[in-house]
């Protein structure tokens, strides 16, 4: 199964220094990107072409911390959550609300930041369970904003 | 008495001497090299040298410093360089005792 | 074969004494240009070739050379199966780009005395998949041999990059006579990464002649607008006219910029300088607009009409020199696919970095379907029919399964070049077959691939694969 952390050679955390994230990406095509390989029959290149595919893959989701979280908890088997009951009064309240011309966004993003603090300390105890709730969260908050 | 490694005929010395004069930028002699190219398996380079490599044999003829790479003593062991010239071209020529075989165009040869 | 007395390392290859030359290309709108690189510096080798093809007595000639029936500023219609016509002839965009490419060869091995082994072709980022691969089918013609295509923005990104040592986030404005491209950069020791591009191929000083043309009622304006860029007033038109004239498609490159800009999520403010490229940004008017949109005065400090042949020469040169830089590029224009509606399916978007990846599986909607078609486009619209159809290709003889058990997954590849590569892998029977994509030429249902997958018997060993791809050229 493709693993992001892997590819890019990574330890798998939630917090990743972005400036290291890039240099490992930029290590990791400079072993594998097609220019690299400018004499290569045609088998080679498509092989090379596909390994570059990956890298480019694994570095667009780390970058990500969203993407990052569902990376983690993949990794380990975690089934992500399809809905959240105990979050829909908040979700229709929202609604309401932008419906009668309040803005709201402010208070999405105040909510959002929060929702990412639950995510990491979720991620860093192993709390499965709290973690994916989180992730559920944030991932509708931030469709909501869009 | 020992065969010597190499030897130049005047012809070569002279055109070596004005080759190194015209060069340019000074110049410690002049280092033949050996490769394995073209269709017989070997043949020489020639070229100025800068410097004389860690293992190059030094041979001084005519006034002129040749080095030699390790792998060419060998095979050059007793040659003759000569310069020669016609209508179409000029340049060094190796003539080698020991050289079998020559390749169509004259350029590489085995042993 | 007597042998030379030469400087060290400099020995000339047996039975090939004469070495040829990469260069790099860049076939442009109004002219083209080819540079090469003898030693770290990459050069220009001779001067601008104008990009227009005529017919003498002597055969096609390329050069300003008849003013009268001459083909000229073909290169937006590359990727169009179109003819044009010169005199008696009628030719195809890909065939005067060839001309014009067979033209630089001689060019180049006039000048140089050695034979033109391989080249980099540069390619306006916004151009897509059809116009890629015309690209390429012109260089085939000519019989050149091509390292690779590479985008504008990007060679001239490497041409400053390399020689100023620049490092952060630059912006490539580059505005020439038919195309305009912005991509934004970052640039590193050692890497130049593409975050977002953005362009328009119909937009380019050519249409501003045009205009300006209409305009004084005229047909030789390029000499105006250019003399217009150092004087206030030529032969009688003011310069305030001919920016009036200019305005609306100047403030098109502007808008397209702050698009790019967007989707990288990045601040224009924030960025180190802005490069200009292409014979438009000498105009005054172009650079006020881009320094009123950066707050910061552009960079001129490359030619901008050979920055990017420069860069081009740059990569040639790195690519046979196995060199360390690292050129990461984006896709400048979705991928998607056809569903149910005339709706498009975005499966690859804009600005994805090169090499890029999609898979999606697809599979029969009746029992026994014994195939399907599979449409993919190009461009950001929804509709199928407001994008750029690229290919449409068929699926035959799957085995006969009740409707939805066949599970064929077909993988999208879009390399560094931008081309699309299409793999199709047969899951229950485990037949594969890898096809390089032909985009489709006019806008009617033609099939450009058909993949027949044939298997007698389930399991794999008992099976016997027959692929057959037939690949259709653009006629």
């Amino acid at each position: 199964m493709f693993d992001p952390y892997e590819t890019l050679g990574l330890e798998k955390t939630f917090n990743i220094d972005l400036n290291v994230l890039e240099q490992a990406y930029f290590a990791a095509q400079r072993n594998t990107h097609p220019d690299r390989f400018p004499l290569a029959d045609e088998a080679k290149k498509r092989d090379v072409t596909h390994q570059a595919t990956l890298v480019n893959q694994a570095y667009t989701l780390l970058k990500n911390p969203l993407d990052r979280a569902t990376c983690l908890l993949e990794a380990r088997g975690v089934s992500l959550l399809n809905h959240d009951p105990e979050f829909l009064p908040k979700v229709i309240e929202w609604h309401e609300r932008t419906e009668a011309g309040e803005d709201i966004m402010s208070e999405l993003a105040h909510e959002e930041a929060a929702l990412l603090q639950e995510l990491t300390q979720a991620l860093e105890h192993h709390q499965d369970e709290r973690a994916t709730k989180a992730l559920y969260r944030l991932n509708y908050v931030q469709k909501v904003r869009k | 008495m020992t065969k010597p490694i190499l030897t130049l005929t005047e012809a070569a010395a002279g055109h070596v001497k004005t080759l190194l004069e015209g060069r340019g930028k000074p110049s410690c002699g002049i280092r033949i090299g050996l490769r394995s190219k073209g269709c017989s398996g070997l043949s020489y380079t020639l070229e100025f040298a800068d410097e004389v490599g860690p293992y190059d044999e030094v041979i001084n003829v005519h006034d002129i410093k040749v080095l030699i790479d390790p792998k060419a003593v060998m095979f050059i062991m007793g040659s003759e360089m000569d310069f020669v010239e016609d209508k179409l071209t000029s340049g060094f020529v190796f003539n080698n005792p020991n050289a079998k075989g020559m390749c169509g165009c004259g350029e590489s040869f085995h042993v | 074969m007597p042998i030379q007395l030469v400087e060290p390392g400099q020995t000339p290859d047996l039975h090939n004494p004469k070495k040829g030359v990469v260069v790099g290309i860049d076939l442009g709108t109004t002219h083209s240009v080819v540079a090469y690189v003898p030693n770290t510096t990459p050069k220009v080798i001779g001067s601008l070739i104008p990009s227009i093809l005529s017919l003498e007595e002597e055969g096609f000639c390329v050069g300003d050379i008849s003013p009268l029936e001459r083909l000229s500023s073909t290169k937006r219609l590359m990727g169009q199966s179109i003819q044009l016509k010169l005199r008696s002839h009628t030719l195809t965009p890909v065939e005067v780009a060839s001309h014009i490419l067979s033209h630089i060869r001689d060019r180049v091995e006039k000048n140089l005395g050695v034979p033109l082994e391989a080249a980099v072709i540069t390619v306006p980022a916004y151009f897509d998949e059809a116009a890629r691969v015309a690209t390429k089918q012109a260089a085939a013609l000519a019989g050149m041999k091509v390292l690779r295509l590479i985008n504008e923005p990007t060679a001239a990104a490497l041409a400053y990059g390399l020689e100023t040592g620049a490092e952060g986030l630059y912006a490539i404005y580059d505005f020439g006579g038919g195309t305009f491209d912005l991509s934004l950069l970052k640039l590193q020791k050692g890497v130049f990464q593409v975050l977002a591009t953005g362009g328009d191929l119909a937009l380019g000083g050519d249409d501003i002649d045009e205009a300006l043309a209409t305009y004084l009622n005229t047909i030789n304006v390029r000499e105006i607008k250019e003399k217009l860029s150092q004087l206030e007033t030529y032969e009688g038109v003011a310069r305030k006219d001919l920016e009036t004239i200019a305005r609306p498609f100047v403030r098109k490159t502007i808008d397209i910029t702050a698009r790019v800009f967007k989707d990288a999520a990045i601040n224009p403010k924030d960025i180190q300088g802005v490069v200009l490229v292409g014979g438009m940004t000498r105009m005054p008017l172009v650079r006020q607009e881009v320094e009123a949109f950066f707050a910061k005065a552009p960079l001129c400090n490359i030619d901008p009409d050979r920055a990017v042949a420069l860069g081009a020469a740059l990569v040639a040169h790195g690519l046979v020199n196995a060199s360390d830089t690292l050129l990461l590029d984006v896709t400048p224009l979705s991928l998607g696919l056809e569903i149910r509606g005339g709706l498009v399916e975005k499966i690859i978007p804009r600005n994805t970095p090169l090499p890029a990846l999609a898979s999606s599986e697809f599979t029969t909607q009746e029992d026994g379907q014994g195939g399907m078609v599979i449409h993919v486009v190009q461009g950001e619209r929804e509709f199928v029919q407001d994008c750029r159809s690229l290919a449409r290709f068929e699926f035959k003889g799957l085995p006969p399964l009740p409707a939805g058990m066949a599970r064929v997954r077909v993988d999208f590849t879009v390399d560094v070049e931008g081309l699309l590569t299409v793999s199709a892998l047969e899951k229950t029977t485990g037949l594969s077959q890898h096809v390089e994509v032909r985009p489709s030429s006019s806008l009617d249902d033609k099939t450009l691939a058909d993949i027949l997958l044939e298997s007698q018997k389930y399991g794999r060993e008992d099976m016997e694969k027959r692929l057959q791809v037939e690949k259709l050229v653009i006629g």
